[in-house]
């Protein structure tokens, strides 16, 4: 049975919906992770589990036992804010040491976890020291610190590292999966950026609207998008609007009106019903048309021909958008042999590129 | 080298000053002179009239009544104030603009009409002693300062701060006394030092509400001035005089005066 289970929960602000028969679970020691757009309900899922806001129905179950009723001072939930909010009366010590001494731990054992966990974020040396007197990355830690001290059972993370620059956001995380991974702490992490989500997490979960559209390995998420929504979000920028649909015994054939797409089976949906695939920028190959200005004699599956419109310089490569029968495509090559403006072009859609989507 | 226009500037200045500081200057001058009269400037000076505040009946057991109906009353608003402040500052609730103005109100009603309300329709109306009555006055019109001056403080306070607390094990209680309060330190000292001063030198309520046995000491000073004209008043005035500026001094070195001035 997974650890914590938010099973059909509903959240409002006055009259506006934000989660709406909403179901998450999560694994014991597992580090999964929210992603979405801005106002898709992250924070909200989160503070709803660490019991800031309140459920108007549904089922909140932590290790076996209802926890909606649960005062947040007495679920043991770590919790580290996007702005930190440490204590700015109390000194870096007595800041992590506030959850230690509301357990009424004794002296010694206090002053022994505290430094220990002020070592393990590598800040050894800024006991006396107040929040005010430490760097963003700093205080950050320090929020890691005060939240991990307590041994919780389970941490919550939102967007921990959004006011961080780019090369420490990339150290932190590094830093708080390891955190994470050593103490065998289970994690929900809330955050807007991709890389960050994919590479510390077990699993993500996509957010769109307050519903999970999709929760899997990052892995699979990534190659293997189950929804329009998911595909756009993680950059599956072109898709094809297919009639009909014949089902073989290793791959899926679609039609549109006067063409045919060959897909691998399980990719993406395994609903029967879906017509829409996507397909990454990257994946699509792009050739030069080689019958000149004719139309191509003997047309061959999974492509299409097309004339490019846009052209744009990428640096490491090349962006064009073509025209086709079937609508713009976005397609990424690299730099040599560029083709310029009105060029006409075929495009290949790999038969283990494209991806079903609902 | 001095232009007109800064000349000018310094004059008025200066004559601001005199205009203002003039008269105190008066006062703790006459109250060391020794003519049973005032007279300005005394001829001969003495520490007499200073004698007689502790000789004369009334001023000392007035003073106390003075300070302790300051004290609890500033008890009493600081026990309703802080926790409305609070929830004025916390919460969306509705009616909270009317609550909010209910709260300041004293600051807006005339003393005298307060007081004259109060003496009419509460007082009499319950017999309600006179003690009671100074403390519930005095109560009232302390509020609005400590409201005012926390929900300031609070404003900057942020919240997440209070949520961390709760989430690491500390109860609402703790959480407020060990978390809240001592963010907003300053804004509640200067709460305390602020309402004590105005309920200190209160008369137009305190002159409908104490009587016979019972009075404050801006009362009894009133009282005092009407039968003699000795520098008995200007005495205690500068002894008032340099209890309000130790006052003062403490919350200008607490936080400054600009404090006040910013919202
Ligand atoms: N206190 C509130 N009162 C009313 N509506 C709110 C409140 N907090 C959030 N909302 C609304 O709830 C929705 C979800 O908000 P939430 O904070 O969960 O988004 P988020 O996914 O965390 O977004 P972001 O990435 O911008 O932090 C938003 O539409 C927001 O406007
Ligand atoms: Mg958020």
């Amino acid at each position: 049975m997974s650890l914590l289970s938010l099973n059909n929960v509903s959240v409002a602000y006055d009259k506006n919906v934000i989660l709406k028969d909403f179901n998450l679970n999560v694994e014991k020691g597992e580090l999964l992770s929210l992603l979405g757009p801005s106002g898709c309900g992250k924070t909200t899922t989160l503070r709803l589990i660490a019991g800031f806001l309140q459920a108007s129905g549904g089922q909140f179950i932590f290790d076996g036992k209802d926890y909606s009723q649960v005062p947040i001072n007495k679920r043991h939930f770590g919790f580290v804010f996007q702005n930190y909010a440490l204590f700015p009366h109390l000194s870096i010590f007595e800041n992590v040491a506030f959850g230690l001494r509301q357990r009424k731990v004794d002296r010694k054992e206090i002053e022994k976890r505290v430094k220990h966990m002020l070592e393990v974020v590598s800040l050894s040396g800024f006991e006396k020291r107040f929040p005010a007197e430490l760097s963003g990355g700093q205080r950050q830690r320090v929020a890691i610190a005060r939240a991990l001290v307590i041994k919780p059972d389970l941490l919550l993370f939102d967007e921990p590292l959004s006011n961080l620059d780019a090369n420490l956001r990339v150290t932190m995380r590094v830093e708080i999966r390891r955190i994470q991974q050593e103490l065998g702490i289970t994690t929900v992490y809330v955050s807007h950026d991709q890389e960050e989500c994919f590479s510390i997490s077990d699993k993500v979960a996509i957010l769109n609207k307050g519903v999970i559209e999709q929760l899997d390995q990052p892995k699979t998420i990534y190659k293997y998008p189950k929804t329009e929504f998911v595909a756009r979000f993680i950059g599956f920028n072109n898709f094809i609007q297919c009639r009909q649909r014949e089902e073989h015994e290793t791959h899926l054939t679609f039609f549109t009106e006067q063409e045919k797409f060959e897909v691998q089976k399980n990719a993406g949906t395994t609903s029967t019903r879906a017509l829409k695939l996507a397909i990454r920028p990257d994946n699509i190959v792009i050739e030069k048309c080689r019958t000149g200005s004719g139309g191509t004699p003997g047309h061959r599956d999974n492509t299409l021909t097309g004339q490019v419109k846009i052209s744009t310089f990428l640096g490491r490569s090349y962006q064009y958008e073509v025209d086709t029968s079937l609508g713009t495509f976005q397609v990424n090559r690299e730099m040599e042999m560029p083709f310029s403006t009105g060029d006409r072009v075929i495009l290949i859609f790999p038969k283990e590129k494209l991806v079903l989507v609902d | 080298m001095m232009n007109e226009k800064d000349r000018g500037l310094a004059i008025f200045t200066w004559l601001t000053f005199i205009v203002l500081l003039g008269p105190l200057v008066i006062i703790i001058i006459t109250s060391f002179g020794a003519d049973s009269y005032l007279s300005f400037p005394p001829k001969s000076l003495s520490l007499h009239w200073y004698q007689n505040i502790f000789e004369t009946e009334g001023f000392i057991s007035t003073f106390k009544t003075s300070i302790f109906v300051s004290l609890i009353g500033n008890l009493i608003a600081l026990i309703i104030g802080i926790p409305a402040a609070y929830a004025l500052s916390r919460y969306h609730f509705k009616g909270k603009g009317v609550l909010n103005a209910l709260f300041i109100s004293p600051l807006l009603i005339p003393g005298i009409v307060l007081g004259f309300t109060m003496l009419k329709y509460v007082i009499v109306t319950y017999h309600m002693p006179i003690y009671t009555g100074l403390l519930v006055g005095h109560s009232i019109i302390m509020l609005p300062f400590v409201i005012r001056v926390i929900s300031s403080s609070l404003s900057n306070f942020d919240f997440s701060i209070e949520e961390a607390a709760l989430s690491l094990g500390a109860g609402k209680l703790a959480t407020f006394f060990k978390v809240v309060l001592p963010n907003i330190r300053s804004g509640l000292i200067a709460a305390i030092l602020l309402a004590f001063l105005e309920s200190f030198n209160n008369v137009d309520i305190s002159i409908f509400i104490t009587g016979p046995g019972v009075s404050t000491l801006p009362i009894q000073m009133l009282q005092y001035v009407e039968n003699y004209f000795d520098p008995t008043i200007a005495a205690i005035s500068v002894l008032l005089m340099i209890l309000t500026a130790a006052l003062m001094f403490f919350i200008e070195r607490l936080m400054g005066f600009s404090y006040f001035t910013k919202k």
